[in-house]
C-alpha cells in the first residue's frame, strides 16, 4: 500500500496504537480509559484528536488533547482523570470529568467564542497539579490548582477551589476560591477571591496588585442587588457578579471592565496593621483579625462564600 | 467562559438569570449542568470483619433518605478469623 493508503486505513481506526504512541482519531469514542497495560507503556504519548470521547482515565508520558475543530460533535470528553509523567496540553472544546496531573507542565488553551460551530469551552471538573500550570482565558476549573513552582492564569478564569504555588500570576476578571502564595504574586484588575483570607509571601516587595481584589465575605453580605439575585443559587451568582465586572471578547481576548456596583468590599492589602503572620512567615490578609473573638461566628459567615455558593 | 443571556460570565451559574452553565455530552442529547455538587453516600451493608459487625455504616456524606434505606438489600460479607489450632502446643 502507498503511504496515503496507510493513512486512510489508520484514519478509519478509532484508536491507533504504536510502541510509543496512542492516538484517538477525530470524533471517535473509545469505550475505556487509555492506561498502560505493560511495562514501558506508561511513557507513551497519547493524543486525542478533535471531538473524541474517552470513557475512562488517561495515563501516559505526554498527553495532548487537540483543540476542537468545526464539527457537529459536542467537543472532546474525557470521562476520567488525565495523568502524565511529563506534560499535558489541553485545547479548547474539552471537558475533563476528573483532574489533571503532570510531573512537569500542564498547559491549557484559551476558550474560543468566535464560532457557533466550533466547541470553545474548557471545563476541568477536578483539580490541576503540576510543576508549572498555565491556564488560558475563560477556563472553568471546579477543583483546586496547585503547583510546585508556578501558576499563570489568564483573564476571566474561574477556579472554584484554592490556588496554591510559590509563584502565582493572575490576569484580569478572575474568580478564585482562595489564594496561597509563598514567593511571588501578581493579580490583575477586577478579580474576586471567595475565601475570607489570602496568604501572601512574607516579602511585600514580591506583591504586585494592579487593583483591589474583591472579597465577598463581609463586603457582599448586604448586597444592594439582593432583590435581583433572589434566593436559590444566589451566592454562586453573587460570586460571579456582573454588577462588579463585565466580561467581553475584544480581539480574541477576554476584556474585563468595571461594573455598575460600587458597594463591594476589597481585601485590606494596603492596610498592613490588619495583616498577621503565620509561623512560616507568610502574611495573612483578611478582614477577620488575628485577635477577634467569636471566630466561629465569623468563620460560619465566611463559609457561605468559601463553599462555592452551593446553597 | 460560559455564555448565557447573550453575555459571557464567570462561574458555573449565570449571574443574570440563575441558570446553571452546561456542556453537551457525547452520550445523549441533553445538556449536563456544570458544577452541581452531588452528595456521595457510601453504605457498608452489614459487613462482618473479624467478629465485629458494622451495620449499615455511612462512611462518607450524609444519611440516605429513609425510603431508599427500606429497599437496601442486606448483603453480608463474612471474613472468618484464622484459628490457630496449634495454640495448645506452645
Amino acid at each position: 500500500m502507498e503511504g496515503s493508503d496507510n493513512r486512510a486505513v489508520l484514519s478509519r481506526t478509532a484508536l491507533e496504537v504504536t510502541d510509543d504512541s496512542v492516538r484517538l482519531h477525530e470524533g471517535q469514542v473509545h469505550e475505556s480509559g487509555i492506561l498502560p497495560a505493560a511495562g514501558g507503556e506508561q511513557h507513551r504519548r497519547v493524543q486525542i484528536d478533535s471531538c473524541g470521547c474517552v470513557k475512562g482515565p488517561i495515563f501516559a508520558g505526554d498527553v495532548y488533547i487537540q483543540s476542537a475543530k468545526e464539527s457537529s460533535a459536542p467537543g472532546t470528553e474525557i470521562q476520567g482523570s488525565v495523568n502524565s509523567l511529563k506534560s499535558v496540553g489541553i485545547g479548547h472544546g474539552t471537558w475533563v470529568q476528573g483532574g489533571v496531573m503532570a510531573k512537569e507542565t500542564v498547559r491549557i488553551d484559551d476558550t474560543q467564542h468566535g464560532s457557533t460551530t466550533i466547541p470553545g469551552h474548557i471545563v476541568i471538573e477536578g483539580g490541576i497539579t503540576a510543576d508549572e500550570v498555565y491556564i488560558g482565558d475563560g477556563v472553568l476549573v471546579l477543583g483546586p490548582v496547585s503547583a510546585s513552582n508556578k501558576i499563570v492564569i489568564g483573564n476571566g478564569v474561574t477556579i472554584r477551589d484554592h490556588v496554591m504555588a510559590p509563584e502565582v500570576i493572575v490576569g484580569d476578571g478572575c474568580l478564585l476560591g482562595g489564594l496561597i502564595v509563598s514567593n511571588n504574586v501578581a493579580v490583575g484588575n477586577y478579580c474576586t477571591i471567595a475565601s475570607s483570607y489570602i496568604i501572601l509571601p512574607n516579602e511585600r516587595n514580591n506583591w504586585k496588585f494592579t487593583g483591589p481584589i474583591r472579597t465577598p465575605d463581609l463586603g457582599c453580605n448586604n448586597c444592594p442587588q439582593d432583590d435581583f439575585f433572589g434566593t436559590g443559587p444566589s451566592t454562586a451568582r453573587k460570586l460571579a457578579c456582573h454588577y462588579y465586572a463585565e466580561h467581553n471578547i475584544i480581539s480574541n481576548s477576554v476584556d474585563v471592565s468595571e461594573g455598575t456596583c460600587k458597594d463591594w468590599g476589597a481585601f485590606p492589602i494596603e492596610e498592613t496593621e490588619k495583616h498577621w503572620a503565620l509561623p512560616t512567615g507568610s502574611i495573612v490578609v483578611s478582614h477577620i483579625g488575628e485577635d477577634w473573638v467569636n471566630t466561629p461566628v465569623w468563620a460560619g459567615s465566611a463559609s457561605r462564600w468559601e463553599c462555592g455558593g452551593e446553597d | 467562559m460560559p455564555m448565557c443571556c447573550k453575555k459571557m460570565h464567570l462561574g458555573w451559574i449565570c449571574p443574570r438569570c440563575g441558570q446553571r452553565s452546561f456542556v453537551h455530552p457525547h452520550n445523549g442529547n441533553d445538556p449536563v449542568p456544570i458544577g452541581k455538587i452531588t452528595q456521595q453516600v457510601t453504605v457498608v451493608h452489614g459487613d462482618v470483619i473479624h467478629g465485629s459487625v458494622i451495620q449499615d455504616s455511612v462512611v462518607m456524606g450524609g444519611v440516605p433518605p429513609p425510603e431508599k434505606g427500606k429497599n437496601v438489600i442486606k448483603d453480608s460479607v463474612v471474613i472468618k478469623d484464622e484459628i490457630d489450632d496449634d495454640i495448645d502446643d506452645l
